[in-house]
C-alpha cells in the first residue's frame, strides 16, 4: 500500500479503459435506474405536498342541499382539530368565451384555504374580474370578457374581465369534473368575487384541520379521519337545525322543502387527489421489480470483468509474490480498482438517475397535471443503501477471483496458464447432425459453449436484457388494452342518475334523443362478505335489457344475468372479499341488508361493481337510467339531460374513457424507460464480453489472420457465436419476462384499476427480434476491432 | 538480383511507440532463389523476426521494396496482403498456435479450406507422421507433435513460401530435429522455398543460403554450394 500501488493502479485503469468503464457504466446503469424510479414517487408526492401546503388546500369539503350560513361556519371552526373554515359559493354556467360557448365552474375566491396559485396578471378584486383556468386560457387572454349566457341564479354578476390566469389545487389534475350544464363535463374554472354572487346562503364550507402530516401518506389519512366524525356529526345538527328554521321561516310552503341531504367530502373524494397518489404510487410498484435483476447481472459482469483483469496480470501477480509481498497486499490493488470503478459509477448513476428518471416522468405526467415543476428529492437512505450494495458488491466479487489465483504458487503464477484443453461439446454425439455442419459452424458452437463463465454471463445477460424487453412491451399491452375491455363490458354511452320522481321527464329525453334506454336502480354502497366491507357499486337491471347494457364475462366464458338472490361481483371485488361463485354476501341496500349468492365473477378493470337483479331489492324504484347514443345526438341528450329537473348527474362512457386512457398513456413513457434502460444493458454485456473474448483469444484470432482469413471470415469466426448466444439467452429471457411482467403487474396494482394482464404475441417476436438485432450492431462494431489487430504483435513470444 | 524468386532491397522498418522510436530493420537487401532451404540467422533482437513477419505479408515496411514471385508485395494494400498469405504464404511459429478447439485434422482443414488447390489433411497429416493423431485436440499432443501438426497446415495450403519462426525454440534436441528433417524433406521433394529463422548457428550447415542479421542490418549473405543433411548435424 504504497505510492506505487496507486501508480500501478491508475496505469492499470488507463491501459484498459475500456474494462474500467465498462464495470462503472453497469453500476451506473443498475443504480441509476433503480434509484431513478425509486426516487420518483416521493419527489412527485414531495413536489405536490409543498404546492398542497402552500395553497392550503382544503382537508374537507361540505355541501348541504340547504346552503350554510356564517353561524354554521363558526359551528365548523370551534371543532377540536379545526384550525379554520371557510364558507364559498359556486355556480356551474355556460360561459362564451373567445373559442365557443362551454360550461365552467364559477367560485368564489376564498382568503385563506384552497387559495388560488396565480400564475399571470392578479386576482380579481372587484365583481366584475375573474381570475381564469391556466388550463383553458393563457396569459395572452387576460383583459377579454368572458359572459355568463344561461340562467346561473347564483349570479348577480354575468359579465368579469379577465385580470390573471390561475391555477387550483382543488385541481390538481387537468380533470374539472361534471357539472350540471351543458354537455355535463366542465371546461374549466374561474375565480370571482364574493360580492359576485347572489346566493342566500354559501353553497359549500372548506374546512383547513389541524394536520402537519404530508398528505398522501398514512398518518395524514388517519388523522383526517378521525377529524371527520367530528364534522359529519356536527354537519347533520347543523343541517337538521337549517331545515327547521326554513321549514318554520316558510310557513305553509314549509312542506315543500325537502329534508337535507349532506355530503362530507376529504381529500380522497377529490379527484385530482386521488388520481395523482394512484398515479404515482404505479411508478413505485414498478421500481420494486427491477433491482435484484440488475444486480445479479452487475455482479455477474464485474466478476468476469475482475476475473480476466486478475488473469491478464498472473505475471506480475507472481512476481510481486516471488518478491514478498503478501497476497492481501496485492489484493488490495484490486480491490481498489473495483471500488473506483463502483463509485464513480454509484455517484455519477445516482445523479444522473435522480436528476434524469423523475424529471422525465414528470415532464410525462405534466400532460395532465404540471402545477409546479418538480422538486429534487434527495434521499440519504436510498442513496446510501444503493452506493454500499453496489460498492461492497463489486468489491466482493473482485476479492473472490483475486483469491483464487492469490493461492497458486509463485512460480505457477509465472508460467504462462495452460490453454483451456479442447472440448467436445454434447451436440457432437448427435452424428448425422454434426457430420453436416460446416466446419466453421463446429468451431462456432465449441467456441461458444467453451468458457463456462462467458457462457453463464452472456446467456444470463441476454435473457435479462430479453426479459425487461418482454416486461416492458407487456406491461404497455396488459395497460393500454384496458380500456378497450373495460368499455366491453360496459356498453352503454351514459348513464343517468336521478332521484325518483324525476323518471317521467328523464325518460321523455332518452325516448327522443337515443338510440336505446333502460332504468334501473343504482347505490354506491357497502358489501359485505367474510367479515370484510367494501364499498361498490350496486346495480339492479331488469333482465330483457341487461345484455344491451352490460357484456358480463370471465375471459371467453360468458355469464348470466343474475336472477333473483343471485349477484355477480367484478373480479376485484370478489378477490378482496374472498368470495368465489356460490358464497353468500350481504349488499348494505337503502332498503335494507340483503343477502345474495354470487352466481358469477366477472371481468372489470375500474371500479367495483355487484350485478343483482330488480327482484332482489326490497323497494325497488329506479334511480339510474342507461343509454345507448342516436349517432349525431350525443350531445343534444346531455344538454336536455342536464337541464331536467330531478337529474343528479351524468356520466358519459366517452368522457370517463379519456381520462382513463390519458392515465394509461403515461404508461407508455415509462415503458419506454425501461426498454431504453434494456437496450443499453445489452449493449454493455455484449460489448464487455465480446471484448474480454476478443482479449482472450488474440493469439487465435491472430493465428487466424496470418492464415489468410479475410476481415469477414475472421469476424463471422470470432462473433457468430454471439448471435447464437443471443437467440439462446433470448428464448431464455422469454420465458423469465413472462414471470417478471407478472411480478411487475402485480406490484402495480391500485385499488381502482384491475389491469389485463397479458402479453402479445408480437411482444415477445419484437423483443427477442431486438436482443439478436443488439448481438449483430455490437458485432460490427467489434469486427472493427479485429481489423485492428496486429498479427505480429499478438504472435510473439509467449507472455 | 530482379530474376530471383523473393528479393529485400533497401529495406527499412521503424516502429514509433509514443516518442520512442526503434529501427528494427535498417537497410536490409538480400535476395533469395526459388527452391532454397534459406537460413536467417542472428542474435535476439537482431531484426530476424521483423523480416519474416514483412516476408509474410503481417507487417508493413516504412521504406524499401519486397519483391516475391515478380509481384511487389511491399506495395500491397490491405486486402492483397490477405490473399497474398492466404495463396502463396505457408507459417510455423515458434509456439505452434494451433487453434485450441479444433482436432489436428480439423486444424489443418481449416487452412486447406481456403485455397482450391489446397492439397489433402488427411494425407498430409499423415505424411507428417501423425495419421494415428487425426482426431485429438493439441492439449493432447506433444509438443513436436504440434508442431507437426502446424507444419501440415501451413503446407496443406500448397503455398510458394514456407517461413517458419524459430520452429524448434520450444523443442528438446532430438524432437527439434525431427522436425527439421521434416522441413528439410518438404522443401526437397515439393521443391517449396522454405526459410527458417533461427539464433542457432549449427543449423546453417543445413541451409542452400544463409543470410546473417545483425542490428536490423544483413551483414552478409551466403551460398551454401553442399547442405549437410540434419542426422549429420550435431550441436
Amino acid at each position: 500500500m504504497n505510492k506505487l500501488t496507486f501508480k500501478m493502479l491508475f496505469r492499470s485503469i488507463r491501459h484498459s479503459v475500456g474494462r474500467f468503464i465498462a464495470i462503472l457504466a453497469i453500476i451506473a446503469l443498475g443504480v441509476g435506474f433503480f434509484t431513478g424510479l425509486k426516487n420518483s414517487e416521493p419527489a412527485m408526492r414531495a413536489t405536490a405536498n409543498t404546492y398542497l401546503k402552500q395553497y392550503n388546500f382544503q382537508d374537507f369539503q361540505l355541501a348541504s342541499s340547504l346552503g350554510f350560513t356564517e353561524e354554521d361556519v363558526q359551528a365548523f371552526s370551534a371543532i377540536g382539530g379545526v384550525s379554520e373554515a371557510e364558507g364559498a359559493y359556486r355556480q356551474d354556467a355556460m360561459v362564451m368565451t373567445s373559442f365557443g360557448e362551454e360550461p365552467f365552474i364559477i367560485m368564489s375566491l376564498t382568503q385563506d384555504i384552497s387559495t388560488p396559485c396565480i400564475e399571470a396578471g392578479r386576482l380579481p378584486e372587484n365583481e366584475n374580474e375573474c381570475a381564469a383556468d391556466a388550463n383553458v386560457f393563457s396569459e395572452a387572454d387576460i383583459g377579454k370578457t368572458l359572459t355568463v349566457t344561461d340562467e346561473a341564479s347564483g349570479l348577480g354578476v354575468k359579465e368579469f374581465t379577465i385580470t390573471g390566469i390561475a391555477r387550483s389545487p382543488r385541481y390538481l389534475s387537468s380533470d374539472r369534473g361534471t357539472v350540471s350544464v351543458g354537455s355535463g363535463t366542465a371546461s374549466g374554472f374561474l375565480y370571482v368575487t364574493e360580492e359576485a354572487f347572489a346566493m342566500p346562503a354559501f353553497y359549500e364550507i372548506l374546512i383547513d384541520a389541524d394536520i402537519e402530516y404530508d398528505y398522501f401518506s398514512d398518518e395524514y389519512e388517519q388523522a383526517a379521519a378521525e377529524i371527520k366524525t367530528a364534522v359529519e356529526t356536527v354537519l347533520s345538527e347543523r343541517a337538521g337545525q337549517r331545515y327547521e328554521e326554513l321549514v318554520e321561516a316558510a310557513g305553509v310552503l314549509g312542506s315543500l322543502i325537502a329534508e337535507p341531504v349532506t355530503f362530507v367530502f376529504d381529500a380522497e373524494s377529490n379527484t385530482g387527489y386521488v388520481n395523482f397518489k394512484n398515479d404515482t404510487m404505479i411508478i413505485d410498484g414498478i421500481s420494486s421489480a427491477f433491482p435484484v435483476f440488475f444486480a445479479l447481472i452487475a455482479v455477474l459482469v464485474c466478476l468476469v470483468t475482475m476475473s480476466r483483469m486478475v488473469a491478464d496480470e498472473r505475471t506480475q501477480i507472481g512476481t510481486l509474490k516471488a518478491l514478498g509481498y503478501r497476497s492481501g497486499e496485492i489484493a488490495f490493488k484490486y480491490a481498489l480498482y473495483a471500488f473506483m470503478a463502483s463509485f464513480i459509477g454509484c455517484l455519477a448513476g445516482y445523479f444522473i438517475g435522480t436528476g434524469v428518471i423523475p424529471e422525465a416522468l414528470w415532464s410525462v405526467y405534466g400532460i395532465m397535471y404540471g402545477f409546479s415543476s418538480l422538486e429534487f428529492y434527495f434521499s440519504p437512505l436510498l442513496f446510501f443503501v444503493s452506493s454500499g450494495v453496489a460498492v461492497l458488491g463489486s468489491i466482493g466479487v473482485t476479492l473472490i477471483t483475486c483469491g483464487r489465483e492469490l493461492k497458486e504458487k509463485p512460480a505457477e503464477l509465472m508460467r504462462p496458464k495452460a490453454p483451456e484443453k479442447g472440448k467436445r461439446i454434447f451436440l457432437e454425439n448427435v452424428k448425422p447432425l454434426w457430420k453436416r455442419l460446416s466446419f466453421l459452424s463446429k468451431a462456432t458452437l465449441r467456441n461458444a459453449f467453451r468458457y463456462k463463465k462467458r457462457l453463464a454471463m452472456m446467456l444470463v445477460g441476454i435473457a435479462g436484457c430479453t426479459a425487461l424487453l418482454v416486461t416492458g412491451l407487456g406491461v404497455n399491452d396488459s395497460v393500454t388494452g384496458v380500456a378497450d375491455q373495460q368499455y366491453g363490458i360496459h356498453l352503454y354511452d351514459g348513464a343517468v342518475y336521478m332521484d325518483v320522481s324525476g323518471k317521467s321527464a328523464v325518460e321523455e329525453v332518452l325516448a327522443a334523443d337515443t338510440e336505446d334506454y333502460a332504468f334501473a336502480y343504482r347505490e354506491e354502497t357497502g358489501v359485505i362478505a367474510n367479515g370484510q366491507l367494501k364499498t361498490a357499486n350496486v346495480i339492479a337491471l331488469g333482465a330483457e335489457k341487461f345484455e344491451v347494457f352490460f357484456d358480463l364475462h370471465s375471459g371467453s366464458e360468458h355469464i348470466a344475468v343474475p336472477q333473483e338472490g343471485q349477484a355477480v361481483l367484478s373480479e376485484k371485488l370478489a378477490d378482496t372479499l374472498d368470495v368465489k361463485t356460490g358464497d353468500q354476501v350481504q349488499i348494505n341496500l337503502a332498503g335494507g341488508i340483503v343477502t345474495v349468492t354470487v352466481s358469477g365473477i366477472c371481468d372489470n378493470y375500474l371500479n367495483h361493481y355487484v350485478y343483482i337483479s330488480p327482484d332482489s331489492v326490497p323497494g325497488y324504484a329506479e334511480n339510474a337510467a342507461f343509454y345507448i347514443d342516436k349517432p349525431g345526438e350525443e350531445l343534444t341528450v346531455v344538454s336536455a339531460l342536464t337541464e331536467t329537473d330531478g337529474v343528479n348527474y351524468v356520466s358519459l362512457t366517452s368522457a370517463e374513457r379519456e381520462t382513463m386512457e390519458k392515465s394509461m398513456s403515461n404508461m407508455s413513457y415509462i415503458v419506454v424507460i425501461i426498454v431504453l434502460c434494456a437496450a443499453a444493458l445489452a449493449f454493455i454485456v455484449l460489448y464487455n464480453l465480446t471484448n474480454i473474448n476478443i482479449m482472450e483469444r488474440m493469439r487465435e484470432v491472430a493465428t487466424v489472420k496470418v492464415l489468410g482469413f479475410t476481415s469477414k471470415e475472421t469476424s463471422a469466426y470470432v462473433l457468430r457465436e454471439n448471435v447464437i448466444l443471443a437467440f439462446i439467452g433470448g428464448l431464455i429471457g422469454l420465458l423469465c419476462g413472462k414471470f417478471l411482467h407478472l411480478y411487475v403487474m402485480n406490484c402495480v396494482q391500485t385499488d381502482m384499476f384491475a389491469f389485463d394482464i397479458r402479453i402479445g404475441w408480437w411482444s415477445y417476436l419484437i423483443s427477442i427480434a431486438c436482443t439478436v438485432l443488439f448481438a449483430v450492431i455490437t458485432n460490427l462494431f467489434m469486427r472493427i476491432k479485429l481489423d485492428k489487430i496486429k498479427m505480429a504483435e499478438s504472435l510473439k513470444s509467449v507472455e | 538480383m530482379d530474376t530471383s524468386f523473393i528479393s529485400f532491397e533497401h529495406v527499412f522498418k521503424e516502429y514509433k511507440t509514443g516518442e520512442v522510436s526503434v529501427v528494427a530493420l535498417k537497410d536490409a537487401t538480400f535476395s533469395v532463389e526459388k527452391g532454397e532451404m534459406c537460413v536467417i540467422v542472428g542474435e535476439s533482437g537482431a531484426g530476424k523476426t521483423t523480416l519474416l513477419n514483412i516476408l509474410g505479408g503481417m507487417d508493413n515496411l516504412t521504406s524499401g521494396k519486397v519483391i516475391v514471385d515478380g509481384e511487389e508485395i511491399s506495395a500491397f494494400k490491405k486486402r492483397q496482403l490477405t490473399e497474398y498469405r492466404r495463396r502463396s504464404v505457408g507459417f510455423v511459429f515458434q509456439f505452434y498456435n494451433l487453434i485450441p478447439n479444433l482436432t489436428a485434422l480439423e486444424n489443418v482443414e481449416i487452412a486447406a479450406m481456403l485455397n482450391k488447390d489446397s492439397l489433402d489433411p488427411e494425407t498430409v497429416l499423415k505424411e507428417v507422421g501423425l495419421g494415428e493423431r487425426l482426431n485429438n485436440f493439441p492439449a493432447g499432443l506433444s509438443g513436436g507433435e504440434q508442431q507437426r501438426v502446424a507444419i501440415a497446415r501451413a503446407i496443406a495450403k500448397n503455398p510458394k513460401l514456407l517461413l517458419c519462426d524459430e520452429p524448434t525454440g520450444a523443442l528438446d534436441y532430438s524432437t527439434g530435429k525431427a522436425i527439421l528433417k521434416l522441413l528439410q524433406d518438404t522443401c526437397r521433394d515439393s521443391g517449396k522455398t522454405v526459410i527458417i529463422i533461427t539464433h542457432n548457428k549449427a543449423l546453417c550447415a543445413m541451409a542452400d543460403r544463409v543470410i546473417r542479421v545483425k542490428s536490423g542490418m544483413v551483414i552478409s549473405t551466403e551460398v551454401n554450394g553442399s547442405p549437410l543433411p540434419i542426422e549429420k548435424i550435431e550441436w
